[in-house]
């Protein structure tokens, strides 16, 4: 064998070896495939594949009349990415400029950007609205990002506060209708495929579906806004006037269930609801158990009616104003001797209400307060209903049924109250309250409407034929005569009870309560008020009955029919025009007769000071002499002094 | 003298053959699409070097294709036995530069092989791997009288061939042990005697055990490769858990697997943002994932008729022993670098920063394999005639 041939062998041997190399790498691309491709390709796809959410836009929320209670504002997130070259050589001035513009320290930015989570992120300021970015833009700051986003505005700040609700930095509904409607306010975010890389930084422009985003609907309220500023005024007004803890109303449309107005005083800005206390933000009027008094005895009269146990007209012996049924004593404000069933209602006699319910059926009773929706939600469309309790008669003692003739061993909302007084107004149909009349999609077309016809009957016709005069009564010539309104025909009935407490009552902690409705021939609006812990006066009728018909006065502006059927009565008797600021103002209520007390006159104002607040406001009242009171204490102040005939507002300040 | 017979003027005045035409179009094929892969590759390092200015580094790897084809050319017509004249002094020169990379160079991705002139980074190691690789062949030709010879042929050889070695591999080893196995194949083929082989490569086998012990950065790739513990964790290891050999290995496995047979298609691959140097040391992964298995395996097939016509085509039928030991020693290097990258990509080997020859972006590496296609191409022109 010659060289050459050797060199050839050997050759081939070295490129036979060199062969061997791809086709191994050949064999490894298959082994890959065929063993672990599938779990390789899904890691793969989890650490490229992403998707960036197009945010919806939340729907609004207007009034009945299209006014816009809740809207979105644009609204940017700044944050920073600091190792962006040339950020560090504007970091002071960075820090100090956006100290200026948000009011936090540069320190506390400092902070956040030193304890940041991700390297290259971190947020710092939310919320920076249209001229602020303008201004973070115009420092030029290098690393700088500014992300939009939605923000809530409540355009009428503490006006249907608690119906509204508010909603948390990420715009989810927390409280209120946002929160019962988030999923309808809310809508469905779209996405946007896109590309991340291992720094974790996102290319843009990926093929993929985009999926748009659905925008939120809107929500049209039975509510207007008109009437709604004006409850609230009355009753914080009332709230200020008898020195409360708070007070809470409710109206409806006792033919629809539409929630007309709803307010609790004091309310919170949902602007910045987290300022405000839990307590504020409840929304006392459907979350708020309380035992409801006399307003109760509705049910105590349509039972009685309907189980034939007493007339109308039937006298009823009250006596001297106490008596004592099953074991327990019942008290009258003063003796009132024998009256008819009719006065023993609108006077609101305990004795005498006793008395006929003690001769009641037990389960007939209970299925009539069952009927009005007692110890039931009412199923309004308002997050946080209680149901209330309403006890079966097995659970009852001996002396609960008289009791609860009376209001007490019940627990009721106030939009209990408001519905059985509708069905009262409505002749015996109980209606479902609501307050979202119409959803509208983001093009306005209207989507959902509240149906109409949710309506259970919760008594006989003829039966509120029969009792509507004693309702009547109460406003004319009873407990309620502060809640008359010039002109129209009002029916209601007070209510004060005693505050339970830890299994006991109270002696000094009154809930006082009125729930009217009007015009009482043709009912269109129910009001129902309750105020607690009034500490000037402690009864329905001289508490709450004046925030009612402050309230429902001036609500007339707003229902041109009532208002001119009223102003037309008025016109037909001019004595009874109550002053010169017309029917659409507060009325006051100089020459009406206190019912629990008699009524007073005064020919000159005394000198309070030196008086307690509480002594000056409760002369005026027993003179039904408008007051407003600046402060708490000891009076330091009049106007008008001492000496002046009474006429107008009188102003007590104290320091 | 073999050496002068075969460095005879007389080879010169014979008719002058075309140039192998299917080498030239591999080299054409892989450099086309290498600028297409490395152009999807580069992005990622655009994105965040240079601000997304991807096409800047598209017309430096186009320059640097055009400077390799220059190479190409020049070489292709010099006579690579004039060339071989140059090739002592020329190694020479590219060790000498090498020492001065040790102590002056640019440290670049963890190791110092760089030396800069001007604007323009430069590696002198790519220089010595042609130039050794030529004067290999130049010996073997020269001592083939005498070639089983210990003292005579085998210890002088390795003398160089160690020295360049070791030269390159104290910054480089992969690329020394890539050209110590060329050296090794060529000598093999040049009839030196296997048992001198055998003895050195055991030798070899030791001494890089020791390299291993004493590194460990390279204890850790070892480890890394073979999935288990060898040595105790010696607290310098500088590879961050992510960013660490295992990371790369799987990252180049999922651009495999995403690819599958097809490829997700030109310019499309994901991987390349998750692959450290994707437009270098993975160009291959790359490949498979936007091309597919079909891709891989036409890279491969490129490289695998560059191989065959190198040896069988070029190296067989050339003029002298040195035609023949230059063509089998310049094939070897540029497939071996490429089935070794491509083990490498796919997991078959453990993490090295091999380039894929004409393929990847790296410019002093394509420039030297351009100078290796034009001697070939040279030789193939000088063949006897069939």
């Amino acid at each position: 064998m010659d060289a050459k041939d050797a060199i050839l062998i050997r050759m081939y041997a070295a490129l036979t070896a060199l062969c061997l190399l791809p086709l191994l790498v050949v064999g490894q691309v298959f082994r890959i495939h065929l063993t672990e491709g599938g779990d390789l390709r899904d890691q793969g796809e989890r650490q490229t594949n992403s998707f960036v959410g197009i945010p919806a836009m939340r729907g609004a929320i207007y009034d009945r009349a299209g006014r816009t209670l809740a809207v979105n504002t644009a609204r940017y997130d700044l944050a920073i990415d600091p190792t962006v070259s040339g950020f560090d050589a504007q970091r002071d001035a960075f820090f100090e400029r956006l100290s200026k513009l948000t009011g936090a320290s540069a320190a506390h930015y400092r902070q956040r950007v030193r304890e940041r989570t991700s390297p290259q992120y971190a947020p710092l300021v939310r919320g920076l609205s249209e001229e602020q970015k303008e201004e973070a833009l115009r420092w030029e700051t290098p690393g700088v990002i500014l992300d939009p986003a939605f923000a809530r505005r409540y355009n009428h700040g503490q006006t249907a506060s608690h119906i509204l609700g508010y909603v948390n930095s990420d715009g989810i509904g927390l409280s209120g209708l946002e929160l019962q409607y988030d999923e309808h306010l809310r809508g469905v975010d779209g996405r946007r495929p896109v590309q991340r890389n291992r720094l974790g930084r996102i290319r843009t422009f990926v093929s993929g579906k985009v999926v748009e985003p659905v925008h939120g609907a809107s929500l049209v309220l039975t509510i207007d806004l008109l009437r709604q500023t004006i409850l609230e005024e009355e009753l914080a007004r009332g709230v200020a006037e008898t020195e409360a803890l708070s007070a809470s109303a409710v109206a409806l449309d006792p033919r629809t269930g539409a929630v007309l107005a709803l307010a609790n005083a004091p309310a919170f800005d949902p602007n910045r609801a987290g300022a405000y206390p839990a307590e504020l933000r409840r929304n006392r009027v459907i979350t708020d158990r309380m035992e409801p008094g006399s307003t109760f005895k509705l049910v105590s009269a349509v039972s009685a009616i309907e189980q034939g146990l007493v007339q109308m007209e039937e006298v009823i012996d009250t006596g001297d104003g106490w008596a004592v049924v099953h074991g327990r004593t019942f008290t009258d404000t003063r003796a009132r001797g024998a009256i008819p069933f009719r006065e023993v209602i609108s006077l609101s006699s305990n004795v005498g209400t006793a008395k006929v319910v003690s001769r009641a059926d037990r389960d007939t009773f209970y299925a009539h307060a069952r009927r009005f929706g007692f110890g039931q939600r009412t199923g309004i469309d308002l997050p946080g209903e209680v149901q209330g309790s309403l006890k079966p008669p097995d659970e009852w003692s001996a002396a609960t049924l008289t009791a609860m003739g009376i209001g007490y061993e019940v627990d009721v909302t106030l939009l209990q109250t408001a519905v059985a007084y509708a069905a009262l107004a409505n002749g015996g149909r109980r209606v479902a309250p609501h307050v979202v009349a119409e959803r509208r999609d983001v093009t306005g077309r209207t989507t959902w409407k509240a149906p109409q016809d949710s309506v259970r009957r919760a008594f006989r016709s003829s039966t509120a034929e029969t009792i509507l005069p004693a309702f009547l009564g109460a406003v004319e010539r009873g407990t309620a005569t502060r809640a008359q309104i010039a002109g129209l025909k009002v029916a209601g009935k007070t209510g004060t009870s005693l505050k339970a407490e830890d299994g006991g009552y109270r002696e000094d902690a009154y809930r006082a309560s009125f729930a009217g409705f009007f015009p009482a021939d043709d009912p269109q609006i129910v009001l129902v008020v309750a105020v607690d812990e009034p500490q000037t006066f402690q009864h329905g009728g001289q508490v709450a009955a004046p925030i009612f018909q402050r309230a429902a006065a001036r609500w007339l502006a707003t229902f041109p029919e009532l208002s001119r059927q009223a102003f037309s009565a008025v016109q037909r008797a001019p004595e009874a025009a109550p002053d010169e600021s017309g029917v659409a103002r507060p009325v006051s209520l100089r020459n009406q007769s206190e019912t629990e007390a008699a009524p007073l006159t005064a020919h000159a104002l005394p000198d309070f000071r030196g008086w307690t607040m509480r002594e000056a406001a409760h002369w005026l009242s027993r003179r039904n002499i408008p007051l407003r009171i600046e402060g708490k204490g000891v009076v330091s102040a009049q106007y008008p002094e001492a000496g002046h005939p009474p006429g107008q507002t009188v102003v007590l300040q104290s320091r | 003298m073999v050496s002068s017979a075969t460095v005879s003027p007389g080879s010169e005045s014979r008719p002058k053959r075309p140039i192998d035409r299917y080498v030239l179009w591999a080299a054409l094929a892989l450099a086309v699409f290498g600028v297409v892969a490395v152009y999807s590759a580069i992005s990622f390092l655009a994105e965040t070097r240079a601000g997304g200015d991807t096409e800047r580094f598209l017309v430096r790897h186009l320059v640097r294709v055009g400077v390799a084809f220059a190479a190409l050319l020049a070489c292709s017509a010099i006579d690579y036995r004039k060339l071989a004249r140059f090739s002592r002094i020329a190694l020479l020169v590219s060790l000498g530069l090498l020492v001065v990379v040790h102590i002056a160079g640019v440290t670049w991705g963890g190791a110092t092989r760089w030396l800069r002139i001007g604007s323009v980074g430069f590696q002198p190691s790519d220089l010595a791997r042609v130039a050794l690789i030529l004067y290999v062949g130049v010996l073997l030709a020269k001592k083939q009288a005498y070639i089983a010879s210990f003292t005579r042929s085998f210890l002088p050889l390795m003398v160089w061939v160690l020295g360049a070695c070791i030269l390159i591999g104290m910054e480089d080893l992969s690329s020394a042990l890539m050209l110590l196995a060329t050296a090794m194949l060529m000598c093999f083929v040049a009839r030196v005697r296997a048992t001198h082989l055998a003895g050195l490569s055991a030798a070899g086998l030791a001494l890089a055990l020791l390299l291993v012990l004493v590194s460990p950065n390279r204890a850790a790739r070892l480890e890394s490769y073979l999935g288990m513990d060898l040595f105790p964790p010696s607290g310098t290891e500088e590879v961050a858990e992510d960013r660490g050999e295992g990371y790369q290995a799987q990252q180049a496995r999922i651009a495999f697997a995403m690819g599958g047979l097809t490829g997700v298609g030109p310019g499309k691959s994901t991987q390349r943002d998750f692959l450290p140097a994707p437009y270098n040391d993975f160009i291959f992964a790359i490949v498979a994932e936007e091309y597919g298995l079909l891709g891989a395996m036409a890279l491969l097939a490129a490289f695998s008729i560059l191989l065959f016509r190198g040896f069988l085509r070029i190296a067989r039928p050339a003029p002298d022993p040195l035609g023949l030991f230059l063509g089998v020693g310049f094939t070897t290097s540029v497939a071996l670098y490429a089935f070794v990258h491509a083990a490498v990509a796919c997991g078959l080997l453990p993490v090295t920063g091999l380039p894929l020859p004409f393929v990847s972006y790296g410019g002093t590496s394509m420039a030297a394999t351009g100078m290796m296609f034009g001697i070939l191409l040279n030789i193939s022109r000088q063949c006897a005639a069939r």
